[in-house]
């Protein structure tokens, strides 16, 4: 019998052809030929055993025939087998679309609550993909480290000093390169009013470490990283493109930055500006180290080093360990003891160590998302493969199998999760627009953010295992069908048996508990925001609008032409109607200030490298609405002429000075143990003059105030001099951005436009990693409360529906529609009650995750959490309170008569 | 019927197909018959190992060409007969077309002349 020519005829009667059935079909086929022949040879006048041998004979060796034969047999069966099951999944695939055409809402909730599923884990998988999981762009990116200072009391800095940099360099033997980099601006081209280009200086090794070569020309040669070479350049491919037009020819010519002219040696890759992924790569100069920078201690230069490949971890620690203490011996009188050496930081510690835990947990955030959805689901499906008993029980009268039955639950699954993970992926790019937003461009960029192959799979397979999953489940007990029952109960539906009441009960109970997870992490993170927005920084930001400079034109070499630029910027300002104070630092409050070793004059041993160094101009400080605690504050008679003062922090003087006035005291800034650290900090002593209280000027949320020495900008040695920001106190915004502009364009024309912020922005954007977290786990939570609340409702519901009957009979017998709503709300509340037990235990456990994201609040903040855990339980009783007032409500007569 | 003289001929590979096919053109046989209606129109020249016919036919069922089914023969005993399908008759006329342009070319050489100078 042919497939072909029955199709699927085989398949209704479910008939299995067998090996053993095969064979006794050749059997027979053959052996018909045989004894047809012996017949026709026995009547030509053989005898039987003549006719036999013959008819043998003729035929061949029997056993060989049988078995190739019985070989194409199997071959055929298999693949007709195969055409068979295609066959039969696209018929069942046609019942299943005609079945969800038939329930649209149901198709539409199930895709919608999947999709939302899926499309949350898939934005966040993807911020995971490139921030924490994506290699650097290098080649071989696993021996690129960072070169980090560590610190005895922990903690360090995850860059170096020039000095350290070149002692590094030149005695460390686990590296085939170490290289680090500065950046600068310059107008490009021949006029002063070209295009400024952003680019690097960078050292002899970097394009080594880096493993990328020029497309074009050459690397810069060794000599070229003196002083006295003359002036080389390797641009980028844009700007060879947009100034050479991409001329092979430019090789060789020169280019004017900022008037010099350079003459280019090469020409970069377009790979390198994609690798490097920063505007800062447009064009690239030799670094040189002057000695004025050897000499200075701060570490403020990022190193990179790519790691030889023949070296183990405990050669590169024993390495690090022995040049630490040859730098210790070479640079005694200044080295300080309390550091430990260079550390080895991965590209993930240095830029991506907050951001990445913070994924990671909304990760799983999202992941908890999903299975709630995916609960929400099975629920709704087992629900209607409930109402369905009846079309089950028919199928499985007229022959269909509970394997044939389940697999059309899983199909109708997969055909939903499909729909979803292409409306997941359409969603998830929306919303990973949404995250860039949120980001504020300072934690994720677009770049890193779009969708790619590798989320597509994420995708496929999230969606793929929810459905299998989900309708496994559903397959597994709704396909129990009990014949008789389900057939006899005519019109009424079966209740569908304490097993998947259990079942639905057990769903509700996770949904809570992962909502009330959701919910604390989220309560935890709304209560730290909260607190951090409300800490008191000691100045007032309101009203407070700053202007940012970010390069200078030429001619501010001296300290003394930066100083009567700000009193020229300054003298304006304060003349402009609408201005109430104004002001300059070189470092607005959270930025950083400089770190810099100093000592106390007549206390050597008390010397400290922990100490930042700020700097002001008079009125700063009435500016922001900071109180000197003590003494007074800078004055325009503190000139470079008079007497070099600085005022101190509150702590800083409680430190030093716990039971007396500072002030008068003297302190020698850049000198650790007396002794200067470099020649561009040498300057007399500074009386102290002042104490002011602690600012929370590195972040809101910093731990402790730091020691801080504050000096007047006039008095500045040169080498913290540079541009300054300017700060002013104004009604209004547009007055005092239009001020600024003003003044600082009157003072000189030649100054850039600067950047505008108002101070409530530069805090408020100092939080965006905090905000971004919790309005993240908060957008989670909300999903999951919603997700939980239509849960309970649809399991209430359905119970509801089921019992109308039950209801019925018992509001017949006299009970009240009260004990009728106790009785069904009892029914929602207490599987969810167990579930919010058991998410408050697991918050427990899990908030050691969150700890280092809290701030004011403990991980277990009972406040918090006791405040999610009522609004949980309130969600829970209004989801099943409504059903349970349709229930009282039940007229006991149509009740009975629906039966 | 009987002698296998020595003047029989080996069948020529991929022939056997050939002879089933076009054999089928008149009706559903079973593989016996087959036999006997190849020897017949033959004259017995062709010397078929008669095992070797079961293979092919299950061969060109499998692919499509023929459609076997289980049947009675007109003394009342089961046999399973073959059908040339659509798909079979395609294939019956592709491989008469080939046998002819085969045997054409047999015989053009062998008709040719000695190739001169």
């Amino acid at each position: 019998m042919s497939s072909r020519k029955w199709p699927g005829l085989r398949r209704v009667f479910r008939i299995r052809v067998g090996v053993r059935g095969l064979r006794s079909d050749v059997n027979d086929e053959l052996g018909f030929h045989i004894q047809g022949r012996i017949e026709e040879l026995m009547a030509n006048g053989m005898s039987r055993d003549e006719a036999e041998a013959e008819a043998r004979r003729r035929f061949g060796d029997y056993e060989r025939i049988e078995s190739e034969v019985e070989r194409f047999d199997r071959g055929a069966n298999r693949r007709r087998t195969m055409a068979d099951r295609i066959d039969a999944l696209r018929v069942d695939l046609r019942y299943t679309i005609r079945m969800l055409l038939r329930q649209p809402i149901f198709a539409i909730v199930v895709v919608s609550t999947l999709t939302l599923g899926i499309s949350a884990t898939t934005a966040i998988f993807h911020a995971v993909d490139r921030v924490v999981l994506h290699p650097l762009p290098y080649p071989d990116p696993d021996r690129i480290v960072y070169l980090g200072w560590k610190w005895a009391k922990g903690g360090g800095a995850h860059s170096l000093s020039p000095r350290k940099f070149v002692f590094w360099q030149e005695q460390s033997r686990v590296f085939d390169g170490v290289a680090t980099s500065s950046t600068f601006e310059a107008v490009v081209g021949e006029d002063q009013t070209g295009s400024v280009s952003r680019g690097m200086r960078i050292t002899a090794d970097y394009l080594r470490v880096i493993g990328m070569q020029p497309a074009l020309g050459r690397a810069f040669s060794k000599d070229e990283f003196t002083r006295s070479a003359a002036p080389v350049a390797i641009l980028s491919q844009a700007l060879w493109i947009s100034q050479f037009g991409g001329d092979r020819s430019a090789i060789g010519k020169s280019i004017r930055l900022d008037g010099h002219p350079y003459t280019i040696v090469g020409v970069m890759p377009a790979s390198f500006e994609v690798a490097e992924q920063t505007e800062w790569a447009q064009v690239l100069l030799p670094l040189e180290f002057t000695p004025e920078q050897l000499s200075e201690g701060g570490n403020n230069y990022m190193v990179i080093g790519r790691l030889r490949s023949d070296v183990s971890r405990a050669q590169i620690e024993a390495d690090m360990a022995s040049v630490f203490e040859r730098y210790r011996s070479t640079f005694a009188e200044t080295d300080q003891k309390d550091d430990r050496g260079v550390e080895l930081l991965t590209y993930q510690a240095v830029f991506t160590g907050g951001l990445s835990s913070i994924l990671w947990l909304m990760l799983g955030a999202t992941i908890f998302v999903l299975v709630l959805a995916c609960a929400n689901v099975t629920n709704l499906l087992l629900a209607r493969s409930l109402s369905r008993q009846r079309e089950f029980a028919v199928r499985t009268a007229l022959g269909a199998g509970r394997g044939r039955i389940a697999r059309q639950v899983v199909l109708e699954m997969v055909v939903l999760g499909v729909i979803s993970a292409v409306l997941a992926t359409a969603a998830s790019l929306a919303s990973v627009r949404a995250i860039v937003a949120l980001a504020n461009g300072s934690l994720l960029r677009e770049s890193q953010l779009k969708i790619d192959p590798r989320a597509l799979v994420y995708t496929t397979l999230v969606a793929l295992a929810t459905s299998l999953v989900v309708g496994l489940i559903v397959a597994l007990v709704a396909t129990r069908v009990d014949l008789t029952k389900s057939l006899a109960g005519g019109g009424r539906s079966t209740s569908g048996g304490k097993r998947q009441a259990t079942l639905r009960s057990a769903l509700v109970s996770t949904e809570s508990a992962i909502a009330m997870l959701l919910l604390s992490g989220a309560g935890l993170l709304i209560a730290s925001f909260a607190r951090v927005s409300a800490v008191d920084p000691g100045f007032r930001r309101e009203g407070i609008f700053t202007a940012v400079i970010s390069r200078a034109p030429s001619g501010y070499d001296s300290a003394s032409a930066v100083w009567q630029f700000e009193q020229r910027v300054l003298d304006k300002l304060r003349s402009t109607p609408g201005i109430t104070s104004a002001g300059a630092t070189f470092t607005l409050p959270l930025q950083r200030g400089w770190n810099l070793p100093m000592t106390v004059e007549g206390r050597l041993e008390e010397s400290t490298g922990d100490m930042e160094w700020r700097s002001m101009s008079p009125a700063y400080f009435q500016t922001m609405d900071v109180r000197l605690i003590a003494g007074r504050d800078i004055l325009d008679s503190d000139t470079q002429a008079s007497q070099a003062v600085a005022l101190i922090s509150q702590s800083f003087a409680k430190r030093y000075w716990p039971n007396e006035s500072p002030i008068g005291h003297r302190l020698l800034l850049g000198r650790y143990k007396g002794k200067l650290i470099g020649p561009a900090f040498d300057e007399p002593p500074r009386e102290i003059i002042g104490v002011v209280p602690d600012l929370r000027d590195m972040s809101l949320d910093q731990k402790r105030p730091r020691s801080t020495v504050w000096i007047p900008q006039a008095q500045a040695p040169k080498a913290l001099t540079r541009i300054p920001a300017f700060v002013v106190r104004a009604t209004d915004a547009g007055i005092a951005a239009d001020a600024l502009r003003r003044a600082i364009s009157a003072a000189d024309p030649r100054m850039r436009a600067p950047d505008v912020a108002a101070m409530t922005d530069i805090v408020s954007q100092s939080l965006a990693w905090r905000r971004f977290s919790m309005v993240l786990m908060t957008a989670f939570a909300l999903i999951a409360l919603t997700l939980t609340c239509v849960g309970i409702y649809g399991v209430v519901a359905y119970s509801v529906a089921q019992r109308v009957h039950e209801i019925g009979v018992r509001m017949a017998l006299g009970a009240r529609p009260g004990s009728v709503v106790a009785l069904v709300v009892a029914q929602g509340v207490r599987p969810a009650v167990v579930g919010l037990l058991l998410g408050l235990a697991g918050a427990l456990v899990l908030s050691r995750l969150l700890a280092t994201m809290l701030y004011g609040v403990g991980p277990r903040d009972p406040l918090s959490l006791g405040l999610v855990a009522f609004v949980l339980a309130s969600v829970a009783v209004l989801a099943s309170y409504l059903p349970a007032r349709r229930a009282s409500r039940v007229d006991p007569l149509t009740a009975l008569r629906s039966d | 019927m009987t002698p296998p003289g020595a003047d029989d001929l080996e069948l020529i590979r991929g022939t056997l197909d050939l002879l089933v096919l076009k054999t089928l053109s008149w009706g559903p046989m079973h593989g016996l018959a087959v036999l006997q209606w190849i020897e017949r129109s033959t004259r017995q020249r062709l010397q078929v190992e008669e095992g070797a016919l079961y293979p092919a036919l299950h061969r060109m069922e499998d692919k499509g060409w023929l459609d076997a089914e289980w049947g009675h023969t007109d003394v009342g005993r089961r046999a399973k007969f073959y059908r040339l399908t659509t798909a079979g008759r395609r294939q019956l006329n592709a491989e008469l077309s080939k046998w002819a342009r085969y045997s054409e070319a047999v015989a053009w050489l062998i008709d040719a002349k000695g190739a001169k100078s």
